[in-house]
Formats: structure tokens, C-alpha cells, sequence
């Protein structure tokens, strides 16, 4: 236990909702409507700095809707969204494009079709959005991009275009891709479902490394190992509003809600 | 007079339309260039989220690929002056062909933009890349792939169709043809020769266009690898839709 624990004052911070000032991510009663059905319901979500958390729950739960209101892949329907300094109100209309890009530009994501440009090489893959965003020379860009394939274990495949790679591979270049674009948080929607469990596992260490290095992580998953081991939070998303959430230990083994025992005892096979 | 003299005497003719030809190109070329550009934001059009814009486009296409391109050039060239819009005949026919060329293309261009899966524009939007850049760089270079074997296609009929500019006296091919034939009464010859002019033009195109087809149109790169792993992410939806059963 922490020493803050001791003190009165954060303790009680600890259980009320969480600290709105100290988070870099806040997300606040975010609701994504598609025609009449909520896919997120009123969900509100604070994140640290250098927090991962793991989001997890059935089917159609609406976990791919809430982390996609996050970069505004999905414009949510009505709620308030915060990362860093960038804030935009959803209640007030259709969010500006200047706030749009503001808040996209925090954000990196990786998706679970790697969606790697086809028609370009590994290591295009990787410059052009710099390129064109940050205004980065080729030299900068390419320095940059090989940098982030070290990291992801490719520097070999920079001359490869995805159809040569496996699988694996393309979704570590996606990875590296999203880094080069120095995000503050990276977005994951199941990166190694797609993917058999032994290339999964290279994934997964990829995105160990990167916890490890003090990135900010919302991760979708199906992988109970990754989210109870890697993740300080995970929270449980069930019909598009999060129902718990907690450290993984306490989610995993003595969940409140009977609804998370559920999902946990049927992906668990308990 | 020989009945098959016409077999080795068209070729004298070739020289006498060769003007002709290089009209029919150069219409063809000026009305694909504009027909394709305008195709191309046509295509975009129908796709807007207005439903009045969409459906405005719509109609445009439709009329440019309903309307034969005959009526098309009576059309320009003899209707409009009544409204007091005045074409020559060579603009009219540039008009007329253009108008049919955006209709047909914008199809063929929106079913290649359509074929771009919506991962590749949601992968550039999240790296914060503008729309502009976003079909300049990633949606156009896929979606031409797909759409230009058809193009090429559709660029041939155009260069046929430039021979129904001689009803309103452009002196395209079919145009001096008949003004030689008229004045020698050879018609076999000349149109023989016509027609030669017409094929070397269609036979080399429609070579290219299979040529292109098989190149672009066929993901070949694609393993029978890649193929299975295409399917593994339904295997995992059937996977999750499991658990959901079990959780309800
Ligand atoms: N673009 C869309 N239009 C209409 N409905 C949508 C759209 N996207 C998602 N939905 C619906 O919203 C709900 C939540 O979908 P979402 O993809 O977010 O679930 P998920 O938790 O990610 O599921 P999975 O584990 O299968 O990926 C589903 O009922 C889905 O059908
Ligand atoms: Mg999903």
C-alpha cells in the first residue's frame, strides 16, 4: 500500500469518483448514439498519465464505439472529452475541425485489420503521415521511422510492402506507424484478434515494452493475460456503459457485479 | 471496273484522313480529360451526406449516361442556340462527349472509391491526416487500381463516338471520309481506310486495357496464406458472439 493511502485527504479522493484535475484523459458522460440504439451509454472515464487500462466485455458491448469516440473516429453524440489540453464539447454541435485535429493529434491507434496502406513499403508506411502532419523532412521522418521499426523488432522489413509481411508483422508496423507520430495515447481495438496466439504473444511483449516506457494505453481485449498482467485498471463494459472497474486483481478474482462474473466465468471457462 | 479493286486501293486514302484522325484524338482526349475530372467530383458528389446534393448528382450522371450521345449533339449544337448559347461545332461535340464520358466514369470512379476498404481512410484520419492528403495519397492511388482498367474501356467507346461529330460537321474522320467519297464515288475504299484509322486506334487500346485488367485488377501478391488469415478475424467474432450467448 502506498503512503498516500495514509493520508485522509487522497484517501478519500480514492473513493469518491475519480480525480477529474490529475487525469490526462477524461471523458465525461459520453454517449455514441447509432439511430435509436446507444452503442455508449453515459460513460465517463478518467485515465492518468502513463495508465493502462484494458477495456474488455462481450460482443457488441460497444467497446470499438467508446475507445473510436476517443479519437473521433466516431463523434460522439453528446458528452464532454478532455485529453491534455485539448477539450471538445459534444453538446454544443459538431466539434470544430481545428479541435478535432487538437485532439487527434494526442492520440495513436491500432486497429485490429492493421489497415497498413497496401500500395506503400514499410517504411512509407511510416514517414508519409509524418510527413504530411508534422511537416517533417524525408531525412527527419525516415530517421524517425526507423527508430520505430527498431522498436517493434522490423528494421529489416522497411522495404517490404504488408502483402510481404505476415500477419504479426503488419500489426507491429502499425504499431510503429502510430509512434511515429509521437502520441500521448495510444488507442488499441483488439490488436491480436486477428492474429494466432503465438504471433499475438509478439503483440502483446511489443505492448509491454511500450507500458513499460510509461505510455498512456486504453487497450480493447480479449486477452485476460495481458489485462490482469500489464494493465492497472481494467474495466468491464457491458449494453455500451462500463459496469466495473477496478484493479485487475479485484476484477479478475472477486468482481462485484454479477454481470462481470459472468463474462469473466464464460472467456475464463470457470 | 474491278469489284476487289477496293482491297489494295484503300490504303491511297489513309493519307486524306489522317487529318480527320488526329481531330478524333484530339476531341477524344480534351472531353475524357474534362469527362474524367468531372466524373471524378461527380463521384464524390453522390456520395455527399446531403441527400439533395447526392441525388442532384445522381441525375447528372444518369442524364450523361442515359442521353445518347447523337441527341447529346444536336443537342448542343442546335438546340442551345435557341437559348442564345452559341457552339461551334467542334466545341459542341467536346460538350456533348464530355457530358457522356462524366456520367459513364463517375461511375466507374465511384465504384473504385467504393472498393477502398473504410480501414485505410479511418487508419489516415487517425494519424491526423487531412482529407485532401488522405485521397491523394491513400484512397485514389487504391481506387485507381480498380478504377482505370475500365477507364481505358470506356476512353476506346469515346474515340468511336467522335465519329457521330461528323452530323454536325466537325471534319473528323467519318467527315472527310464522306467528302472524298462523295467526290469519287469509291465509298469501299475510303471507308475501308476509315475503318483501318478507327482499329489501329481500338486494337492497341483494348490490348492495353486487358493488359491493365489483369495487372491491377487481380491481388495477386495475395497468398493463399494471407487468404486463410483473412478469415481468422470472423473466426474470432464467432468466438466472442460464444461468449455472449453464455453471458445472457
Ligand atoms: N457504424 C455503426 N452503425 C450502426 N451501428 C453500429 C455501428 N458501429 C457499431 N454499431 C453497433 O453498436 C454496438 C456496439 O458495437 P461495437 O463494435 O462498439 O461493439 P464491441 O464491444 O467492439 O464488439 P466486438 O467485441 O464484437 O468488437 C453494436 O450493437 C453494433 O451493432
Ligand atoms: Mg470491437
Amino acid at each position: 500500500m502506498s503512503i498516500s493511502h495514509l493520508s485522509p485527504n487522497s484517501s478519500a479522493l480514492e473513493e469518491g469518483a475519480p480525480a477529474m484535475e490529475g487525469s490526462f484523459v477524461s471523458a465525461v458522460q459520453l454517449t455514441k448514439q447509432f439511430g435509436e440504439h446507444k452503442a455508449v451509454n453515459d460513460v465517463s472515464l478518467d485515465v492518468a498519465k502513463g495508465e493502462v487500462i484494458s477495456i474488455i466485455g462481450p460482443s457488441g458491448a460497444g467497446k470499438s464505439s467508446l475507445i473510436r469516440c476517443l479519437n473521433l473516429l466516431e463523434v460522439p453524440s453528446s458528452g464532454r472529452l478532455r485529453i491534455g489540453d485539448a477539450t471538445v464539447d459534444f453538446d454544443t454541435g459538431t466539434p470544430s475541425k481545428a479541435s478535432v485535429r487538437n485532439l487527434r493529434n494526442y492520440t495513436g491507434m491500432v486497429f485490429q485489420s492493421f489497415n497498413l496502406f497496401p500500395h506503400f513499403t514499410a517504411l512509407k508506411n511510416v514517414t508519409l503521415p509524418q510527413m504530411r502532419v508534422h511537416r517533417r523532412s524525408k531525412a527527419e521522418a525516415e530517421e524517425r521511422a526507423m527508430q520505430e521499426l527498431k522498436r517493434v523488432g522490423l528494421e529489416s522489413k522497411a522495404g517490404a510492402y504488408p502483402a510481404q509481411c505476415s500477419g504479426g508483422q503488419q500489426q507491429r508496423i502499425a504499431i510503429a506507424r502510430a509512434l511515429a507520430m509521437d502520441p500521448q495515447l495510444m488507442l488499441f481495438d483488439e490488436p491480436t484478434s486477428g492474429l494466432d496466439p503465438e504471433i499475438g504473444a509478439e503483440i502483446l511483449q511489443v505492448m509491454r515494452k511500450l507500458a513499460s516506457d510509461n505510455m498512456t494505453m486504453l487497450v480493447v481485449t480479449h486477452e485476460m493475460e495481458f489485462a490482469r498482467h500489464v494493465s492497472n485498471q481494467v474495466a468491464v463494459m457491458v449494453e455500451g456503459s462500463i459496469i466495473e472497474q477496478g484493479p485487475p486483481e479485484q476484477i479478475m478474482t472477486a468482481p462485484n457485479n454479477i454481470r462481470t462474473q459472468k463474462f469473466l466465468s464464460a472467456v475464463l471457462g470457470r | 471496273m474491278n469489284d476487289f479493286a477496293w482491297l489494295y486501293d484503300w490504303p491511297q486514302y489513309i493519307p486524306d484522313l489522317l487529318p480527320g484522325l488526329w481531330v478524333a484524338i484530339a476531341m477524344t482526349c480534351v472531353s475524357c480529360l474534362f469527362g474524367y475530372v468531372l466524373g471524378f467530383f461527380l463521384a464524390l458528389l453522390v456520395e455527399a451526406p446531403s441527400k439533395l446534393v447526392s441525388y442532384s448528382a445522381l441525375v447528372v450522371v444518369e442524364l450523361g449516361r442515359g442521353i445518347p450521345i447523337l441527341v447529346l449533339l444536336f443537342l448542343f449544337y442546335q438546340g442551345l442556340p435557341q437559348l442564345g448559347v452559341l457552339l461551334a461545332p467542334y466545341p459542341a461535340a467536346v460538350a456533348a462527349l464530355t457530358f457522356s464520358a462524366a456520367g459513364y466514369s463517375s461511375e466507374m470512379i465511384r465504384a473504385g472509391l467504393g472498393a477502398v476498404p473504410k480501414g485505410q481512410s479511418e487508419a489516415a484520419n487517425s494519424l491526423s491526416m487531412s482529407v485532401v492528403d488522405t485521397y491523394r495519397f491513400i484512397v485514389i492511388p487504391q481506387a485507381a487500381r480498380i478504377s482505370i482498367p475500365p477507364l481505358v474501356n470506356l476512353t476506346i467507346i469515346i474515340f468511336q463516338a467522335t465519329s457521330l461529330a461528323t452530323v454536325i460537321t466537325v471534319p473528323e474522320i467519318m467527315q472527310q471520309a464522306g467528302i472524298i467519297g462523295s467526290a469519287t464515288f469509291e465509298y469501299m475504299s475510303v471507308y475501308t481506310a476509315a475503318a483501318v484509322l478507327y482499329l489501329c486506334i481500338t486494337i492497341p487500346g483494348a490490348a492495353l486495357s486487358g493488359y491493365l485488367e489483369e495487372r491491377m485488377g487481380t491481388p495477386k501478391q495475395r497468398s493463399k496464406k494471407q487468404a486463410i488469415k483473412a478469415l481468422l478475424p470472423a473466426a474470432g467474432k464467432l468466438r466472442t458472439a460464444e461468449e455472449r450467448q453464455l453471458t445472457n
